[in-house]
């Protein structure tokens, strides 16, 4: 294995990475399934005080990558640290990451809190702690409960808690949403925002785009095992978006005309919304556009930024994709 | 490293010590001993926990504890009555203590299910997932199963043997000259009998780790156990003889006799055999495991 040798060599990312806070780096990651790459050359890394979301279609290789970092899985070649560290040389893993994959986890015959239970004695955790997690994501009510007879949102809750067990600080989440109700996602997303604001380094997997966009910092995105976008959601937003103001006065004309002449640089065009008819101006400021209309007393009943949403975004990139690949077989 | 204070005041401890990174200290290799202890004394406490608190593990070992003790009371009831058909030359090779601990041989299907399903069930419900975060070295992860599960198995099937070879010398006493619980020949038969299931389970493990489903690790189970029998005595005579006394069944017919049995091995070239099996499987089961994904 050469994660060993990695460590003692001391990359600087590495030392980085343990001085100052929680990490998951990847490195060139590849998977291949009998010649078939699910993962290829994924390179990305994880921050702490984040919420980071992983994005992209059904089978586009999240959970591999998650199970990669998590060492269920080994890279065909590349790695996945945690801290500088693979998960295999991880001492106590659950108190560094903690992770919820599939909600298949559980055995029915055993109680909910039998199970947290389980995993607290392995780790030495006291057994209050297994109540306040069954407190915090409301299950302590059910506690006595089968996990057999559970359903797939308290499933879900039940892998919150265990992922938190450990008190880690990074948590990997692979579609924590998925049956949750609307109270649980709403909590979900105000608690792993705490958790964020805490200095842990939150990875989230999700096909819910809008609950997404609520919720993350930084977004990687993948599509058939190859990252095509990262970074920042603000600036990913911005640089996708062809962005540009909605405006409805009452003299469309005049204030084209005003635009115009304010600046070479604003773009104008009209464009009808539900029947009304819109300019679109883009190059200026809607502050500047305000402005403009007042000075040639012109009433504005619509003033508007629009941004893409996240959603449109990665329709678009997705499909991009798709068309070039067209493309290229043509 | 020592942990320095910075303005506010509040201790920092370089999150690279805490993780181990820079542990330079002489007694490193010692302590790095006594953890690896430690992890397999905490892992163990966890399966034991989990085998505790799942109600599937109570009913197969009271399965097994109750065809234990209802085997050897049939048995021994249907010998003590039939006593007086039996050939002079059946009467010198009938072994008391045989008859008596014959429970181990339904047991052993029982025990064998039990130790499959602690390792399937994993793979079934998919709790190898959690089961493989907690302990990211996988061959702990199995070994440590192995110890509960066997130990747990050796517990039980001693204490059912025990109670199963007092009840059924005491059926058995009316007709048959019997040994006290107490003797060296009564306590090693029933101790080579408990250790017949408990490395049976360890082979049984081995199978499932390999194997991952339910279905086929019994079929190969019962294969071994039923199947392999029929099949070497098919065989030409000398080889049938000198093939099957080293299947692990033979092995098991060995220890649970009071006395040398002819053409057979010897109770320790029994264990040492069965072992062999044990060793095998295992080693074909910590290949798979830390070799395939998850």
């Amino acid at each position: 294995m050469p994660a060993k040798y990695f460590i003692l060599s001391g990359e600087p990312s590495q030392v980085a990475a343990t001085r100052w806070g929680a990490m998951i780096e990847a490195n060139l990651l590849t998977k291949y399934y009998k010649k078939i790459p699910v993962v290829s050359e994924a390179s990305f890394s994880v921050g702490p005080g984040k919420i980071t979301g992983f994005i992209g279609p059904n089978g586009s290789g999240k959970s591999t990558t998650m199970k990669m970092i998590l060492g269920l899985i080994a890279p065909t070649s590349g790695s996945a640290t945690i801290n500088g560290r693979v998960y295999r040389d991880l001492e106590q893993p659950i108190k560094e990451v903690g992770a919820l994959l599939e909600p298949s986890f559980l055995h029915p015959g055993i109680t909910i809190f039998s199970h947290l239970l389980s995993i607290a004695i392995r780790y030495n955790i006291p057994s209050t702690r297994v109540g306040e997690l069954l407190d915090l994501v409301s299950l302590s009510g059910k506690k006595k409960l089968r996990c057999g007879q559970a359903s797939l949102g308290m499933k879900q809750r039940l892998g919150i808690a265990q992922a938190l067990l450990g008190d880690p600080n990074i948590v990997i989440l692979d579609e924590p949403m998925n049956g949750l109700d609307p109270d649980g996602i709403i909590w979900l997303r105000t608690y792993l925002r705490h958790l964020a604001d805490e200095g842990k380094c939150i990875f989230i997997s999700s096909h819910l785009m809008n609950e997404m966009a609520l919720l993350i910092d930084e977004v990687i995105m993948i599509k058939e095992g190859k990252l095509i976008a990262g970074g920042s959601l603000p600036d990913l937003i911005s640089g996708h978006s062809s962005a540009y103001i909605e405006v409805l006065t009452s003299d469309n004309a005049a204030l084209t005309a005003a635009l115009k002449a304010y600046s070479g640089q604003a773009i104008v065009a009209s464009a009808v919304i539900d029947g009304d008819v819109f300019i679109k101006v883009r190059g200026i400021s809607t502050k500047e556009v305000g402005n403009i209309a007042l000075e040639n007393d012109i009433a504005v009943y619509h003033l508007r930024q629009t941004l893409r949403s996240l959603e449109d975004i990665y329709l678009d990139l997705v499909n991009t994709e798709q068309k070039e690949n067209i493309d290229a077989i043509k | 490293m020592t942990p320095s204070n910075d303005i506010n005041g509040t201790v920092l401890e370089p999150v690279g010590q805490k993780a181990g990174l820079f542990d330079m200290s002489p007694n490193y290799k010692k302590r790095k001993l006594g953890l690896c202890v430690r992890n397999y004394l905490d892992c163990c406490r966890y399966e034991a926990y989990r085998i505790k608190v799942t109600r599937a593990s109570y009913i197969a070992l009271l399965c097994s504890l109750l065809s234990i003790i209802g085997l050897s009371i049939l048995i021994c009831t249907i010998y003590t009555v039939r006593a007086n058909d039996l050939s002079p030359y059946q009467l010198i090779t009938t072994d008391p203590v045989f008859l008596s601990l014959s429970g181990t041989f339904l047991a052993q299907l029982i025990i064998g299910v039990f130790a499959i399903l602690s390792v399937t069930n994993e793979y079934g419900y998919g709790t190898i997932v959690t089961s493989a975060l907690l302990e990211p070295i996988r061959t702990r992860f199995l070994l440590a199963k192995l110890i509960v599960v066997s130990s747990v198995i050796f517990l039980s099937t001693a204490l059912a043997l025990s109670v199963a070879f007092l009840v059924g010398e005491k059926i058995l006493s009316a007709r048959f000259q019997v040994v006290s619980i107490l003797s060296l020949t009564a306590l090693k038969s029933i101790a080579g009998s408990a250790l017949y299931l408990t490395i049976l389970s360890c082979i049984c493990i081995g199978i499932a780790v390999s194997i991952r489903r339910t279905s086929g690790a019994v079929a190969t189970l019962f294969g071994i156990l039923l199947l392999l029998p029929i099949i070497v005595s098919l065989l030409p005579s000398p080889w049938a003889g000198e093939i099957g006394k080293y299947l692990p069944g033979s092995a098991g017919v060995v220890l649970a006799h009071s006395f040398q049995i002819s053409n057979m091995m010897s109770p320790l070239k029994a264990l040492a055999v069965l072992a062999c099996y044990a060793i095998l499987w295992m080693g074909l089961g910590i290949y798979f495991i830390t070799h395939r994904d998850i």
